[in-house]
């Protein structure tokens, strides 16, 4: 009973910071991609903020009720609580952004493969639907879950958005899927083989150049580092990849990249005993994986979740070991920079953050 | 490798060819390749050359501990080091490059006896060893006169003797090592905030070990504070605080425009307050963009035109090995544990709270423990995939791995040999010397020889600074240019018949028996009448870098 009170308090403070948020930040003005559900019938962007927000305080619950059929209790209201006051799920979600929804979708799924009930199903069908914008980032989800079910042919009818949205609009369908892998748009990344090819052909090294310098393995290289950024810390706890090109508001907080190292554990613990969960948060990944720029923060929203519950466990162990003076000392210090950055944070969203998005609109 | 073991005469020989291998990559074409001295490399030069001549710097200080210079406030030692090598050689690009050299090269047998030293594992000590004598940053850091290179041997050197003397107890190494500790102060910046912090660590951790002798690791930190505090002095009320305000994380453009949005008000103690805490993590964001893909491995050294791709701090195929040997550290000696991640921590620190984005040089004394942590993580990956992987699975690992580390080492060759000449020669200053030499040698036959300061392919951006050029490959008398009135007409700043100002093309154009030195930003090449233009000084990568012209009537 204790627990969902606290889920109700922090679901009280999920909306009172997303509320705050909006007051400030002129996030109605910015061009992001809206919910193509909300486009076809030609609402306002009010709704789909309102729909987004409340979809966030859904994956509140999925991701409390996801970290308890993993764990426990205690990790998942520490969970929880972390995605409240994440200043990224709160930007994504008063901006009205569509992958919110899709986080909600692919918490379903997660919680559909735990527990196997068909209701999640249903309500994953939902969701789908209403993610239509970014129909690339379905295909390996339902490519990964058709690939592990037997009655494979039942999960056809996911397809049934897709196949809707091509019979409504072929060319913006094909545009959107061009549009979605935007990795190898960039004309530096050739422009950069083909001078330094161009170097070693003033040279006796053509030919070694020719061998080591050819663009698929730059195109390898490229999609490798990719990857890599999204497993740098720095990707995460700080601002170094601006939300919405302008925000110096961190994803998670700097503080909390103590608890994340000491609950690495548990990702080797999900190996072992649930590597579908794992598998699906690293290809939720993808998507941002192949976006110029990348990472993309609004894209890499999917794999919070797994970053949340890190990071909660390894809260969690300081917990435990409490009574250790080094643990108290650094729960201590965490506690104080997470308080700080938020007490920081909290009147930078009034003072600065506004100016800064102005800033951007203008340059726009 | 792994299982067998080296006698100690197998081990020396192998140590000596690494030096020898080492030696050649560092040593080999280093006056031509980078192109060009640079300007810090000449105004070293060029000091060490006053000091050999006069005892005192260019602007006539006797024997200081600080070098105005061009204003930036160079470090002693480097200076120092360099006048026994101009004493015998000569002012040139030898001189001036081959002392860093030389270190950089000594130290990989140096590195080995530290590593062995840290974790007692031989077969470690000499895949680290193989590794720090390929390594990236180590070799660009080494081929030309880096003072950070200098200062990390010293480093090194200074905590092997510590550890010797932890053991030994014995005053005489103690107080070497404060001394070398002290000196690796005056020879880098990053070091006057790295090294006391290091010490106090190394300190804390082997406390323990003087339980008998206090009054020895007491000697030891007297002996440090009383070389360092003439430093210490100038750093904090002297000369050197210059260099620290010039140089710290408030005055980051960046920061300053997009964070701040131009507002430094400091006058509300709520503006400050609010000022330092974003400028607080900004910082810890600035220190965590050392621990990402993309300073490792991907462009971090600057040896390509930035935003392309080129060589990181390490090489690609040492990822898996770094990640490995960061997993087996938690495995092995609680002390060595704990000081490869304070220094890997406090190494970060003096870059991460000055300017510049990303700065190889400042973190350079980071570098000894990555290349351990891959020592580690190649010789425990290597146990593993011995014990746990199948006969198959073992040879596509060796393949690829064996794959990777070809295309690195060959990547590695080209930009090294023939991209980074090309496409950062400008950021060496390269032409400026041909532009001098041209002076030089047409000196009589001009009245007055102007230089243009700015340079630049995008645009008049860059300050060269020709006046140390003029001075290095003129060995101008110092003690004749200590004394010269430097302000001529006109407050221009020249000496004899050089002048260093500005080139306005449309008033210039008229001054006949004047030689102009400039880039095609301050000499419009079509302004020309056809017997002006003298000379053009291209790059490597075959754009114009300079015109060499002088007005006809």
């Amino acid at each position: 009973m204790s627990s969902y009170l606290i889920l109700v308090i922090l679901v009280v403070l999920q909306l009172s910071f997303r509320f705050y948020i909006r007051t400030f930040i002129p996030f109605a003005q910015m061009p992001h991609q809206p919910i193509f559900l909300f486009e076809m019938i030609n609402h306002p962007l009010k709704l789909s903020v309102s729909f987004t927000i409340t979809v966030g305080v859904v994956n509140l619950f999925l991701i409390y009720f996801l970290s308890k059929r993993l764990f426990d209790d205690k990790v998942a209201l520490t969970a929880a609580a972390l995605y409240a006051i994440s200043p990224w799920t709160a930007y994504l979600e008063v901006a009205g952004s569509g992958y919110a929804l899709f986080l909600a979708f692919l918490l379903f799924l997660n919680l559909e493969l735990l527990s196997k009930v068909r209701l999640f199903k249903i309500l994953s069908v939902f969701a789908a639907v209403g993610l239509l914008t970014s129909n690339i980032m379905m295909l390996p989800i339902i490519l990964l879950w058709i690939f592990w079910r037997r009655n494979f042919y039942r999960y056809l009818l996911l397809l049934l958005p897709l196949v809707f949205l091509v019979i409504y609009n072929p060319v913006g369908s094909i545009n959107i899927f061009k549009n979605q892998v935007r990795l190898f748009s960039d004309p530096g990344l050739i422009n950069s083989v083909n001078m330094f090819r161009g170097e070693s052909a003033q040279t006796q090294y053509l030919l070694l150049s020719k061998i080591f310098e050819n663009r698929y393995i730059y195109y390898i290289r490229h999609i490798l580092f990719n990857a890599l950024k999204h497993l740098a810390p720095v990707t995460y706890f700080t601002p170094e990849f601006k939300l919405f090109n302008f925000s110096f508001t961190p994803p998670v907080f700097a503080g909390l990249l103590i608890p994340f190292l000491l609950g690495i554990n548990l990702l080797k613990k999900l190996w072992h005993t649930n590597r579908k969960i794992l598998c699906l948060f690293t290809i939720a990944m993808l998507p941002s994986i192949v976006s110029k720029p990348s990472p993309d923060l609004e894209r890499l929203i999917l794999i919070s979740p797994l970053i949340f519950m890190t990071a909660a466990w390894g809260i969690q162990i300081l917990l435990a070991n409490v009574k250790s003076k080094i643990y108290s000392l650094v729960l201590l210090i965490i506690c104080f920079l997470v308080l700080f950055q938020g007490f920081v944070t909290f009147i930078d969203i009034s003072s600065k953050e506004p100016l800064r998005a102005q800033n951007i609109l203008n340059h726009r | 490798m792994i299982n067998y073991r080296f006698s100690k005469t197998q081990v020396i020989l192998i140590i000596v060819a690494l030096t020898i291998l080492g030696g050649a990559l560092r040593i080999y074409d280093n006056t031509e390749n980078p192109p060009s001295l640079n300007i810090d490399e000449v105004s070293f030069g060029y000091n060490a050359y006053s000091i050999l001549q006069t005892g005192r710097d260019e602007h006539g200080v006797f024997m200081p501990l600080s070098f105005k210079s061009v204003g930036d406030y160079k470090n002693p030692l480097p200076i120092y080091l360099l006048v026994p090598f101009i004493s015998v050689f000569g002012l040139n690009e030898f001189s001036v490059r081959m002392p860093t050299a030389i270190i950089a090269t000594l130290s990989i047998p140096l590195f080995f006896v530290f590593f062995q030293k840290l974790v007692g594992k031989r077969s470690v000590a000499l895949v680290s060893t193989i590794l720090l004598t390929l390594s990236p940053w180590h070799i660009y850091y080494a081929r030309y006169a880096a003072e950070n290179t200098i200062a990390m041997s010293l480093i090194i050197a200074a905590t092997l003797l510590f550890l010797k003397f932890k053991d030994d107890k014995n005053i005489i190494i103690g107080l070497l090592s404060g001394l070398l500790f002290a000196l690796s102060m005056y020879t880098y910046y990053a070091e006057r905030l790295f090294v006391p912090l290091l010490v106090a660590i190394l300190v804390i951790l082997f406390r323990v070990e003087f339980k008998l002798r206090y009054t020895r690791l007491i000697l030891f930190l007297t002996g440090f504070s009383i070389i360092s505090l003439p430093m210490v002095i100038s750093s904090i009320w002297g000369v050197d605080s210059a260099r620290a305000q010039m140089t710290c994380i408030c005055n980051d453009i960046e920061f300053t425009r997009n964070v701040l949005l131009s507002d430094t008000n400091q006058n509300s103690l709520y503006g400050m307050l609010q000022n330092n805490s974003l400028l607080f993590f900004y910082g810890i964001r600035k220190f965590l963009n050392y621990a990402s893909p993309t300073f490792l491995f991907y462009n971090s050294l600057g040896m390509t035109v930035m935003g392309t791709y080129g060589l990181g701090v390490m090489y690609l195929f040492e990822m898996p090995l770094l990640t490995y040997g960061v997993l087996s550290l938690f495995k092995i000696n609680s002390k060595v544990k704990v000081l490869v991640l304070s220094w890997l921590i406090l190494g970060l620190f003096p870059a991460a709270v000055t300017l510049n984005e990303q700065h190889p040089g400042r973190t350079i004394n980071i570098l000894p423990m990555l290349i351990f942590l891959s020592g580690l993580g190649g010789v425990e990956l290597i146990k593993v995939i011995k014990l746990k992987f199948s006969n198959q699975m073992r040879l596509s690992t060796y393949a690829l791995l064996g794959g990777l580390i070809i295309w690195s080492f060959a990547q590695a060759f080209l930009i090294f040999r023939v991209h980074f000449p090309i496409e950062r020669g400008e950021a060496f200053m390269e032409g400026t010397k041909q532009t001098v030499e041209y002076a030089l040698e047409h000196n009589n036959q001009y009245s007055q020889i102007v230089f243009d300061p700015t340079r630049g392919l995008d645009g008049p951006y860059i300050v060269s600074i020709p006046h140390m050029y003029v001075l290095f490959y003129s060995k101008y008398d110092p003690a004749v240019y200590q004394k010269e009135n430097k302000r001529k007409e006109d407050n221009i700043f020249g000496f004899d018949k050089y002048r260093f100002r500005s080139i306005n093309w449309r008033a210039d154009q008229n001054k006949t028996g004047v030689l102009f030195i400039g880039s095609p930003w301050s000499i419009p090449e079509k302004d020309l009448k056809p017997n002006e233009l003298l000379k053009k000084v291209y790059l490597t990568n075959g754009q114009v870098a300079f015109l060499i012209v002088s007005p006809q009537p």
